[in-house]
């Protein structure tokens, strides 16, 4: 009998087939042969009716672990009067994939967790805060050029509206107080500078036109020299003219200076006369830099030309495009160099006397030393 | 890192130092060693030399002459003779431990959850001066319960019973501990004892340890055959009332009456150790019941008498001799995951 059925244990573990013919069918074969219901099996064994049901449908994964899969298929093969270590032989053959040792995880308390996470946040802290210093003094930097740049305009805000259409909306306010102090306290760039785009804005063929508006806004601008200014611009006349209208305006003496010195660069050929032309209109308000009294040279800009002047240190302390007729006078220190991207375009005056050309249009000049005593013998030894 | 060079380069052993049986299970190897925890000590002048350990030593039992002492060290599952334990343990690690190699081996060492502080302290002891780097312990229940595949870190009561040679252990284990552990120190021992005493008393013969143990293996019972006396086997010894050498047959129904009182101490155990569960786990066992392991799980009809006594199932774990050294060796294996089941007190 019992050899019998392992016979026909081995056949059935064999022969899989869609439904489960493995060792525990074999085992339901046995029983059912037997006369046994399962509750029987289950009262003399005490194992819980649904898994001996699990074992004889084939169903190992309900049953509680590896080892009691092998318990309990042992016992029944047991009862049932089978090998039991034939059965267990077979229920290995049948289920080689199956878990033998169940995988151990202990359970892990938390705070050994913590500590890693700790140092993590700590460090992505400590991180974000160098990149963002980092990036903070990028900006810095950035910011600083920017400065440098509005630093002019903020200095003479009121002025470049004057140049542009929306101007005389949002002149009037600081300009009454400029003609207030400017003839008696400050001789120095606002008024002179106050009149800049005029001149530059009013090249001889648009002059015309931009009179009648123009006059109006100088005239709102700065009281005080408006009645020369008018004039001088609605006649649009030869620069002498100009230069003795603003000449004859209520200048401060650092225009009267800057007049003579136009009149006497002027002379050179008639192409420039226009730009001189320009020149004492700008003379008279559009320069930038120190006082003219301070300045021995001048970076006058023929035509529109980018320059910087640096320190000694290579630190910037001018930065413009000068528009034509716009000049820029040089602080009296020493190391002080001119970079220009139009070489053509720029003049360089020392002491009232202009040096030739830097060189060709367009042509860009670096480390030009702003030294009156060495531009003056440059200036020499190319004439001599 | 060092201790990993070192480990590297020994062979880390587990030792389930038995009553009856020494097992060494080395990492990356499995069990190489199965041998009795018998020493053979010889007295050459007043100055004592290991003569054989082992299955040698074992036959020497109870054979001896004068000047030669066969002896096992342990008793009740902790160490009786510290000296010969150590001599023992030693010629062990030495057998196992490849010579090559530099560094001394790691040791994990099991223990009777019963034992005291004292006994585990003289085992840790006696590995030392036998030369182990480091020595663990860990606790035969859950070493056992590892080596049978429970799954012991599960949110789940299972109940081992761990028969060994000296102690019998019952715990109950669920999420990777031991919830409840009672330790009785009856086991092969006692059975043996037990079975000399019965044959003594009802039969006049006297029969050695070693003859007790081989009538238990062979025809041992925990409960009497349901007819007839069973099984019966030839047994010699000396008869008690004339002093001669004797020869008689023994049956199973016999040997069953003699092993009653060892088996209702290891039933009242198991009975004791439930009633102190806890009800949610008392519910996990009643589904999957208790399993057996170590030797005495082989003794026939134990789980027969378990089961009637609880009306629980009783499985027998596959291959229940070396259970608590393969979950030693576990233990040894995956040191980092299990390293909180083993006990190593700092200093």
């Amino acid at each position: 009998m019992t050899t019998q059925s392992a016979n026909q244990l081995t056949a059935a573990g064999a022969a899989p087939e869609e439904r489960y013919e493995g060792v525990g069918h074999s085992l339901k074969v046995v029983r059912e042969r037997r006369g046994l219901a399962l509750t029987d099996v289950s009262s003399r064994l005490r194992i819980r009716r649904p898994y001996l049901e699990a074992i004889e449908e084939g169903r190992f994964s309900e049953l509680p672990g590896a080892v009691y899969i092998s318990g309990f298929l042992r016992q029944y093969a047991e009862f049932l009067g089978l090998d039991p270590e034939q059965v267990l032989k077979t229920y290995q053959a049948e289920a080689s994939d199956a878990p033998h040792r169940p995988v151990l995880n202990f359970p892990m308390p938390r705070p050994e967790e913590r500590t890693p996470r700790l140092w993590l946040v700590m460090g992505a802290l400590v991180l974000a805060g160098i990149v963002y210093t980092l990036w903070y003094r990028h900006q810095e930097a950035l910011r600083f050029g920017h400065e440098l740049i509005q630093a002019v305009p903020a200095h003479l805000a009121d002025l470049i509206p004057a140049s542009q259409p929306i101007a005389p909306a949002t002149l009037p306010q600081p300009a009454p107080a400029a003609p207030l102090t400017a003839p008696a306290v400050a001789p120095s760039p606002e008024p002179p500078v106050a009149a800049v785009p005029q001149a530059s804005v009013a090249p001889p063929p648009a002059a015309a036109t931009d009179a009648p508006s123009l006059p109006a806004a100088s005239a709102v601008v700065a009281p005080s020299p408006a009645p020369a200014a008018p004039p001088a611009e609605s006649s649009e006349q030869p620069q002498t003219e100009t230069a003795s209208a603003t000449d004859a305006a209520p200048a401060p003496e650092a225009e009267a200076t800057a007049s003579t010195e136009t009149a006497a660069v002027s002379d050179p050929p008639a192409t420039e006369a226009a730009a001189s032309a320009t020149d004492p209109a700008s003379s008279a308000p559009a320069s930038y830099g120190v006082s003219e009294s301070e300045a021995r040279i001048r970076v006058e800009a023929t035509a529109p030309s980018w320059i910087q002047v640096r320190g000694p240190n290579n630190e910037q302390i001018f930065t413009r495009l000068l528009n034509t007729g716009e000049r820029y006078l040089v602080p009296n220190r020493e190391g002080l160099t001119l970079l220009t991207g139009n070489a053509g375009g720029v003049r360089i005056v020392v002491d009232g006397q202009a040096l030739p050309a830097l060189g060709a249009s367009g042509e860009v000049k670096r480390g030009i030393v702003l030294d009156p005593e060495r531009l003056k013998t440059a200036m020499t030894e190319q004439q001599g | 890192m060092f201790s990993r060079l070192m480990g590297f380069m020994s062979a880390d052993m587990a030792i389930d130092l038995g009553t009856a049986n020494t097992l060494v299970y080395v990492k990356g190897r499995g069990i190489v060693l199965n041998e009795p925890s018998v020493v053979a000590i010889t007295n050459n002048r007043g100055k004592k030399q290991v003569l054989a350990v082992g299955d040698e030593a074992k036959q020497m039992l109870g054979r001896t002459p004068g000047n030669i002492e066969a002896i096992r060290p342990l008793r009740d599952g902790v160490i009786a003779d510290f000296e010969v334990a150590e001599e023992m343990i030693k010629h062990f690690i030495r057998k196992v431990h490849n010579r090559r190699s530099f560094a001394s081996p790691q040791v994990i060492i099991c223990v009777p959850s019963g034992s005291t502080a004292v006994e585990r302290r003289a085992i840790m002891d006696s590995a030392e001066s036998a030369g182990a780097r480091r020595v663990f312990l860990i606790e035969e229940p859950m070493a056992a319960a590892i080596g049978a595949g429970l799954p012991v870190t599960e949110p789940t009561g299972s109940m081992v019973v761990d028969i060994g040679g000296g102690t019998t252990e019952v715990a109950v284990l669920s999420l990777g501990g031991i919830v409840y552990s009672r330790s009785v120190r009856v086991g092969g021992d006692k059975m043996d004892e037990a079975i000399i005493a019965y044959i003594r008393r009802n039969h006049n013969l006297l029969v050695g340890e070693a003859s007790a143990e081989r009538i238990k293996k062979q025809i041992g019972s925990a409960a009497p055959p349901e007819d007839g006396n069973g099984l019966s086997m030839e047994i010699k010894g000396r008869d008690l009332m004339n002093g001669v050498p004797k020869e008689l047959v023994i049956n199973q129904r016999q040997i069953a009456e003699s092993l009653a009182e060892p088996v209702g101490a290891i039933v009242e155990a198991v009975k004791v150790a439930l009633e102190h569960t806890a009800p949610e786990l008392a519910a996990d066992i009643v589904d999957k019941g208790i399993v057996l392991t170590g030797g005495g799980a082989l003794l026939g009809n134990l789980d027969l008498v378990l089961r009637h006594a609880t009306g629980l199932p009783v499985s027998i774990a596959d291959e229940p001799l070396s259970c608590v050294a393969l979950g030693t060796g576990r233990a040894l294996e995956e040191m980092k995951t299990l390293k909180h089941v083993l006990y190593n007190p700092p200093y």
